[in-house]
């Protein structure tokens, strides 16, 4: 704790060359560099070749956001002896609520983040992405799927009919 | 220079978002035209992501995406969840053949989940199901069915198995042994037999590794098991209130949060036996006793929490049973009332416990209401009055100090008055939700609050005076029907209030000015929702123009966020509020170059 504490900062590189300048803390919310910084302390500079300046940004914000969240809940804890119950659960709904503002993306900066988050795994991150996809799968048909996606169908009328065939209670109406 | 780079280039992205939302959120034909040539950008993820996407569906929708297209058509084959949910016999026969039972995937099984409702299942179909849930190499189980008696005793091969969930477990069933299953960490049971209490008891001790315990019984006098894990313990007792509840021994010595919910009656001699030194926190939810003696001994016995709530919500058991209506019709005649559970000792008895937070609903509590504001350690507080009358006094606020949260549901007349008074003695205060009828004046004062939540009910009153003097407050929440008066004035001041959600009912043309006075008072705010409720706006009421393009949305210099819902149920007159939103989103835009967020939505249209 006392090693991190004295705000290193990291320098991290998108593809597209732009340079972001973040606290050691809100770069170890991604496992893959905390395992280059546990590997290698002296580092300071981490390129990341996989991953757009936008979406660097947004992977950025994101730590940010939940280590500031984190490090309130701790302060008070410390401040009061223990936490109270419905001030932690108000801190909660506080980070859900921005993470569904987040959320409020298009399907491509979705699957960008997706690979980001995989990438870099950012565990909170990659969870929120991928139950947001989920969430736009839910409750359509797939020809409203499809649209969301853009997904191009590949199969012919028989195909699709032959599949169907397979799993007759996947595409009933009531449920 | 790398701060100021980042913001702006998250500023870009999120107006970029934003805009396109209105879009889509408005979904105006001609505004979005389709776009042809755009990528499936989702098909290239890798496929273990896309996997685990799937995973986070139930198997019938995660089956639907096989004709996406040729892509897709196994994948949900390989979802490390199967998540099944039928009604019909047969279409659980076919779901789980397909899914369960022929599953062919080299990707592991980690969390099935079954749910049944419905006839019996046939019996050929129970043995393959068994053999294959024993063959599997589960982490998390959860079976919802109508009888488990079959299914039960495979359990305790599934050795590597986490979590389990059960429900329902009848008389007939037999627990398995719990010796193998050396990694279940979190159990929910559901047992409806009575004869069940000794078997269940020996089927908990024999779990090592149980933390987390979640146990909902229906029938049963009394209830006795032992765990030298468990940390964490949820207990729903949901017995009709005919039956009685004499013991609960409960030997614990991990046990750190304790939740118990008791609805059927707690006999005079009932007691919790056991020990729980690492007690922290408890929270207690009971029904009906037959005498206050019992919860003194129950709070006894937890005396050393740190954190304890009491909850008693008896009006709710009421409608739940006749035969509560019947003891208390019993009650009254002989001559006693029920034992008002919170009488001048037990609450000393809290105070000493240093009570946190303390709910109340349904009993008549004018004449204890002392001793509840006495109990200074409170931090939240909710209160629900009977019928108060207008010589009711509240009694001085200045020894809650350490009161944060406070919630009143407050009914009939009473002095508005001495309701602020008690209001503004609350040091600490910061979240208040108050429910009230109104008289012509409403003033809520105090420095502390930074929440209110505020909701005026009635017919027959008309709001005059709104007095609103927080200094502090960032989010009001404010619901009210159609009772502001054509005089309505607006007083105080909130010069930090950030978000403010209005919800008015029927709201016609001569109320316009009230509302207008009302949304100049918040006029700084960041964030507005406005919602507006009515059955249906004809010709005599059309629909009223609540923000005047130009004059008074200029005023909202600060605005980032604008929601307006409009629930109308008649669908004739759809047109004309589109045409309202579209000229407010214009005017939005226009008027006012800080808006950067002009969410606008449509709902229920």
């Amino acid at each position: 704790m006392a090693r991190s504490s004295t705000e290193n900062m990291i320098t991290l590189m998108s593809s597209d060359g732009e340079e972001f300048m973040v606290t050691e803390k809100v770069a170890r919310e991604c496992t893959t560099i905390r395992n280059m910084l546990e590997d290698d302390c002296v580092i300071t500079n981490i390129p990341l070749p996989n991953v757009t300046s936008d979406i660097l940004s947004m992977v950025i914000e994101y730590c940010m956001e939940h280590v500031a969240a984190a490090e309130k809940a701790a302060a008070e804890t410390a401040e009061k002896g223990s936490s109270s119950a419905p001030a932690a659960a108000k801190a909660n709904k506080d980070l859900e609520e921005w993470d569904k503002a987040f959320m409020n993306v298009d399907v491509y900066t979705l699957c960008d983040l997706i690979l980001a988050a995989n990438y870099l795994n950012v565990s909170g991150l990659l969870d929120l992405t991928i139950q947001t996809a989920a969430n736009l799968i839910k409750g359509k048909s797939p020809e409203q799927i499809r649209k969301t996606f853009h997904i191009q169908n590949d199969l012919s009328l028989e195909e699709e009919e032959k599949i169907r065939s397979q799993t007759p209670w996947a595409f009933e109406k009531s449920e | 220079m790398g701060r100021a780079k980042r913001i702006g280039i998250r500023s870009r992205i999120r107006v970029g978002a934003s805009s396109s939302k209105v879009m889509a959120s408005c979904s105006l034909p001609g505004l979005l035209g389709p776009d042809q040539d755009q990528p499936d950008l989702l098909s290239t993820l890798p496929d273990e992501l896309l996997i685990t996407i799937l995973s986070f569906l139930s198997t019938c929708e995660a089956a639907r995406t096989s004709i996406l297209s040729r892509h897709f058509r196994h994948l949900w084959e390989a979802s490390p969840s199967v998540h099944l949910n039928a009604s019909s016999s047969d279409k659980f026969v076919t779901m789980t053949d397909r899914a369960l039972i022929r599953r062919n995937s080299p990707h592991r099984l980690l969390s099935l989940h079954l749910e049944y409702h419905g006839d019996l299942l046939p019996a050929s179909c129970i043995p393959s199901i068994i053999a294959k849930i024993s063959s599997l190499d589960l982490q998390h189980l959860t079976i919802y069915g109508s009888d488990l008696a079959p299914i039960l005793p495979s359990i305790s091969s599934i050795i590597r198995l986490q979590s389990l969930s059960l429900r329902s477990i009848n008389p007939n069933c037999i627990f398995p042994s719990g010796l193998t299953l050396t990694s279940l960490k979190s159990l929910f049971l559901e047992v409806n037999g009575v004869d069940l209490v000794v078997e269940l008891g020996r089927f908990l001790s024999e779990l090592c590794s149980i933390e987390d315990l979640h146990l909902k019984t229906y029938r049963t006098d009394m209830l006795n098991f032992s765990s030298k894990s468990i940390r964490k313990l949820r207990l729903i007792n949901y017995g009709p209130t005919c039956l009685r509840l004499d013991t609960l021994g409960l030997f614990l010595p991990s046990l750190e949060s304790f939740n118990l919910e008791i609805r059927c009656l707690l006999s005079s001699i009932f007691q919790i036996r056991g020990e729980f030194p690492l007690l922290k926190k408890a929270v207690i939810k009971i029904g009906v006793v037959q005498t206050e003696d019992v919860v003194t001994r129950m709070l006894t016995s937890i005396s050393h929490v740190e954190e304890l709530s009491l909850r008693v919500k008896e009006h709710e058991l009421i409608s739940f049973n006749p035969s509560i209506a019947q003891l208390r019709a019993l009650n009254q005649s002989t001559g006693s009332y029920f034992p008002n559970l919170y009488t001048p000792s037990l609450l000393a008895k809290a105070r000493s416990l240093g009570l946190r937070h303390l709910i109340i609903d349904g009993l008549d509590i004018r004449l204890i209401i002392p001793s509840i504001f006495s109990i200074n350690s409170l931090h939240s507080l909710s209160l629900s009055f009977p019928v108060l009358k207008s010589n009711f006094i509240f009694p001085s606020g200045s020894k809650l100090t350490c009161l944060r949260r406070l919630n009143l549901d407050l009914c009939g007349i009473y002095p508005i008055g001495e309701l602020n008074r008690f209001i503004s003695e609350l040091c600490s205060l910061e979240d208040l939700h108050l429910e009230t009828h109104a008289d012509d004046t409403l003033s809520v004062s105090s420095k502390s609050i930074k929440q209110l939540k505020l909701i005026i009910f009635g017919d027959n009153f008309k709001l005059g005076t709104l007095g609103l003097f927080l200094p502090s407050l960032e989010l009001l929440h404010m619901e009210t029907p159609r009772l502001l008066s054509s005089v309505f004035h607006i007083d105080g001041e909130v010069p930090l209030l950030k978000r403010a959600f209005i919800s008015l009912v029927d709201v016609h043309a001569e109320d316009v000015n009230a509302v207008t006075k009302l949304l100049r008072f918040i006029s700084h705010v960041e964030e507005l929702s406005l919602r507006v409720v009515k059955e249906s706006w004809n010709e005599e009421h059309p629909v009223p123009i609540l923000l005047k393009p130009g004059e008074d949305v200029s005023k909202f210099h600060n605005l980032k966020l604008l929601e307006m819902n409009l629930f109308v149920l008649e669908r004739s007159f759809q047109a004309v509020i589109i045409i309202l939103l579209l000229s407010l989103f214009f005017s939005l835009f226009v008027t006012n170059m800080f808006l950067d967020q002009n969410l606008i939505k449509c709902a229920n249209i």
